[in-house]
């Protein structure tokens, strides 16, 4: 989980116009940040286009940014909503299962990913969201709230639902 | 059927998401507690099958390609100067009135109603509606090993498949918890 330590230093140096600072947020962002769009769209492709898409947003608006919230929950949530906001071109698939140290066949493992896929997929956006930024970033509810949004409390419930969905449609790969 | 109220901690210590001393808790509970150990045992198979997944991150040339999109973007100002309005002010003016007029004549009630009755919900829907439409707040999720004899996982999220009397209960037990807001 990042936890944003001197970021809005970095912001403060870009609002004076040093280039060198916004690199450093870049650097330091770009792999959680395509993490988030992967585990989102579940295919690469998708991801990249995503991840390009807010760092471009983030670029354009980062001056803007005014402090009254912390700068990582102000970048997440362009991340989240630009996620949200994104709507698939067409079906694009990765062709295989990424390599895995998992000694598990190589047909099995692709059967099981797109099991995993299609039941992240059929998830609400929302839930889906509130999922990836809680199991797989670690992110408390009440962060999770700030980043999209939405109360603590709907966090909470959209985490619920989304595990006891997943349960539900992974049941016989349990 | 009742649920046993440990199971509420069942996901946050799968995903090591609880407070050490509740940790310690709901472990000796574990070892005693066939049925949240079963809880443990499935809600830890699933995160390590979805925690299987590796991201394969793109290759440095990508990542120069997105530094080299953000170089060709304007970077906004901030704070812009607000001045060059005033050259517009003569043709603003009408139509700023004209849009004060149309938004008095047709604006809406201060707060938004959520018109959908609460038993439509209920009995048609499921529960994700109720936190979405600010029905009910933080302590649903704490009542969450209430409404759980009402949830089987077979039923999913759909509620229509309760019987006339579990509906009835859980429209009252609602009502009673959050009130009628609908």
């Amino acid at each position: 989980m990042m936890n944003g330590d001197g970021d809005e230093i970095l912001v403060e140096e870009i609002k004076n116009g040093n280039d060198a600072a916004f690199e450093r947020i870049f650097d330091r962002y770009r792999a959680p940040l395509y993490a988030i769009c992967y585990r989102y769209t579940r295919n690469d492709a998708d991801a990249r286009e995503l991840a390009q898409d807010i760092f471009i947003k983030v670029y354009r608006h980062i001056k803007t940014f005014d402090g009254r919230s912390k700068f990582f929950t102000w970048l997440y949530r362009i991340a989240v909503n630009t996620c949200l906001s994104f709507r698939r071109k067409n079906d694009r698939r990765p062709p295989a299962a990424p390599e895995s140290a998992v000694s598990v066949p190589m047909e099995e493992r692709i059967i099981m990913k797109k099991a995993i896929d299609e039941a992240l997929d059929r998830l609400p956006k929302r839930q889906r969201m509130v999922f990836t930024l809680r199991h797989f970033d670690g992110y408390s509810f009440s962060e999770i709230a700030s980043i999209m949004g939405i109360t603590t409390g709907a966090a909470k419930a959209n985490h619920y639902h989304a595990v006891r969905r997943l349960r539900s449609l992974l049941k016989e790969w349990l | 059927m009742s649920v046993c109220p440990y199971h509420r901690f069942a996901v946050d210590y799968a995903e090591d998401h609880l407070e050490p001393a509740c940790r310690e808790e709901y472990e000796r509970h574990l070892a005693g507690c066939p049925s949240c150990r079963a809880e443990q045992s499935e809600l830890g198979s699933l995160f390590a099958l979805i925690d299987k997944e590796e991201i394969p991150y793109p290759n440095p040339e990508f990542w120069e390609r997105v530094r080299q999109s953000m170089r060709n973007e304007p970077l906004s100002l901030g704070r812009r100067s607000w001045r060059w309005w005033f050259r517009f002010l003569p043709a603003l003016v009408p139509i700023l009135a004209a849009a004060w007029l149309f938004v008095v004549h047709n604006r809406p009630a201060s707060t938004i109603d959520f018109h959908v009755p609460l038993e439509n919900i209920v009995l048609s829907e499921d529960l994700d509606l109720l936190p979405l439409a600010a029905l009910v707040d933080d302590s649903l999720y704490e009542s969450m090993t209430v409404l759980e004899p009402y949830y089987e996982p077979d039923v999913d999220d759909a509620l229509d498949e309760l019987n006339d009397k579990q509906q009835k209960t859980l429209i009252i037990f609602i009502k009673e918890h959050y009130g009628q807001k609908s």
